[in-house]
């Protein structure tokens, strides 16, 4: 009975598997298939045919593609700064609020309500104040938009993290003459760093697929990988190989960063659970 | 320096970049939304009163979108709910290999939405994706999936499934830890069969987990943007123009500057309605996160 169960169980997952991945699969699949494969009848599900020309046509750019590595050190560069902004932003608010009750219930729930605030909510007044201080299509303009829409994650995230530390160490060093910030910087800032890390992983993540904002408050001059993969599309070609061959390569930062991050923190975690993050 | 100038020191950069960014934008829809804005772009905007929620009220793709939004709602959220309850269910079964299969299940959840609605673009495309392969071998017709109706909807519901279910299966997962073995344990020995233990034990501990999950994905579809951007294009007509997309419309589209920020506002009072019951349900449990 019990084995039975189990293996229902395992069913269950291995087709919750095959149906996550598949789609990956898919869009793997189409980026290395020639275009005469992509259009055959019936569909082949399998791979047959391996080509690289997709890829080469959205890296050097083609009659209908631009290049696609300036976009990609666009959003390199805007949600490289935002997580740093934010993580340091988010460290620094949270360590006061708390150990220091800084700001008290009022502030905590003020944040906690921004993480709720549908961003979506404030699009027109920003785009007429970005219009009003030429942040409009600039890098701080989307970089100071997503420090603070992540900035409210951030400070939830890390306070946890602070109220799990045990605050005996800076007593000590306070004590000892040290001030406030040599106590946070020399010891509470090292002691956070597993938290900073998990932070940081999320943060890069949001900014890095954000795709609304870039496309309605920037999107000309400063355009990120997520506004130029819409661009692949258009009514008289059908690029379904450059079309995968670009989201494969948008994929990848993100899933490296968080795979790089994820092995640093493995050695900090002390719950054992960081192989599972 | 006291602690007290020490936490205002460390609190004012992210105190400045909310007010500057967040709540003072918020103030300027509240503005906003009782103005009508001239199409010149130095008039100053006129005063509206209550006419740009009026307005709203009568605008039929207004009220189509708020209706296929809650139709979208229904249908994903409810599908993620028990998808994600038999999911936790597995994986709370296996020991073995658990952390792995965890984190091949949430990557669709780390995608980015734009590249999820891509996918699915090519997935549903009725010549060339394997859905219509896969209905082909089971002897059923083309669908045109992205172009009719219900298609589209079937369509982005999928999507939605595929790309939250996994994340919501983790979270009830860790309500599925908080039951004490031995609350288990005493109900075998009572004799409580299988449907008892579930509907008696299981589901009770885990119901603040279903509302947290479940208030997390009625937010996420609410705001829904890139999807049926990309999946649908708010298509057939403008069958799949769901509430976030409309707004863009009124604002970009129809330069309505007014009657997006009523818009939007409505969106703010009904999220911070489901967000109260969120902040409540959390902190009544002592927890951070």
């Amino acid at each position: 009975m019990k084995a039975k169960g189990s293996w229902a169980a395992a069913g269950v997952l291995a087709f919750a598997v095959a149906f996550a991945l598949f789609p990956v699969y898919w869009i793997v699949l189409t980026a290395f298939r020639p275009r005469g494969e992509i259009f055959s009848h019936p569909v082949k599900l399998l791979p047959s045919e391996f080509t690289l020309d997709n890829l080469r046509y959205v890296w050097f750019g083609s009659e209908t593609s631009q290049p696609v590595l300036p976009f990609l050190g666009t959003s390199v560069i805007i949600a490289g700064v935002s997580t740093l902004l934010t993580t340091a932003l988010g460290v620094a608010c949270a360590y006061a609020m708390g150990r220091h009750r800084a700001g008290g219930r009022a502030f905590s729930m003020w944040i906690l309500s921004q993480r709720f605030l549908p961003a979506i909510a404030l699009i027109v007044p920003l785009f007429i104040l970005f219009r009003k201080f030429s942040l409009f299509d600039t890098y701080t303009g989307l970089i100071l938009l997503y420090t603070t829409l992540n900035l409210p994650m951030a400070v939830w995230l890390m306070l946890g993290f602070v109220r799990s530390l045990p605050g005996d160490l800076e007593e000590a060093a306070l004590i000892d003459g040290a001030s406030y910030f040599g106590a946070f910087f020399r010891i509470a800032l090292p002691l956070l760093r597993p938290g900073i890390a998990v932070t940081a992983i999320f943060v890069f993540l949001f900014s890095w697929n954000e795709f609304l904002f870039a496309y309605q408050l920037a999107g000309d001059e400063v355009a990120t990988i997520t506004v130029y993969l819409p661009r692949l599309r258009s009514a008289i070609a059908e690029l379904y190989g450059e079309i995968a061959a670009a989201s494969l390569l948008s994929v990848i930062p993100g899933a490296a960063v968080a795979w790089v991050m994820q092995r640093y923190l493995v050695g900090g975690l002390t719950l054992g659970g960081g192989r599972e993050l | 320096m006291t602690a007290k100038t020490f936490g205002r020191v460390m609190i004012a950069p992210a105190t400045a970049l909310f007010l500057a960014v967040g709540t003072g934008p918020l103030l300027y829809a509240l503005y906003a939304s009782a103005h009508s804005f001239p199409a010149e772009a130095d008039a100053a905007p006129e005063w509206k009163g209550a006419g740009n929620f009026v307005d709203l009220s009568r605008d039929p793709q207004f009220l189509k979108s708020v209706g296929v939004t809650g139709m979208v709602l229904v249908l994903a959220v409810t599908a993620q709910l028990v998808l994600g309850f038999a999911l936790a269910m597995a994986l709370h079964r296996v020991r073995r290999g658990r952390g792995l299969v965890v984190s091949l299940l949430l990557i669709p959840s780390a995608i980015a939405p734009i590249v999820a609605g891509i996918a699915w673009w090519m997935l549903f495309n009725a010549r060339t994706g394997p859905v219509n392969a896969f209905l082909e071998m089971a002897g059923l017709g083309p669908v045109e999936w992205t172009v009719t109706m219900p298609g589209a909807l079937v369509a982005i519901v999928t999507a939605l499934v595929w790309q939250w279910t996994p994340f919501v299966a983790v979270i009830l997962l860790g309500g599925l830890t908080t039951i004490p073995p031995s609350v288990l344990e005493a109900a075998r020995l009572d004799g409580a069969g299988r449907w008892h233990t579930l509907r008696h034990i299981t589901l009770p501990y885990l119901r603040p987990f279903f509302l947290v999950a479940g208030l997390l994905m009625i937010i996420e579809t609410v705001r829904l943007y890139e999807v049926p951007f990309y999946l649908t294009q708010g298509g057939p007509g403008n069958e799949t123009v769901l509430s976030g997309i409309y707004l863009f419309k009124l604002a970009f589209n129809f330069r309505n500057f007014g009657g997006a920020s009523a818009m939007a506002l409505l969106f703010v009072v009904v999220l911070s309605a489901i967000a109260t019951l969120y902040v409540r349900l959390v902190s009544g449990k002592g927890r951070t996160v």
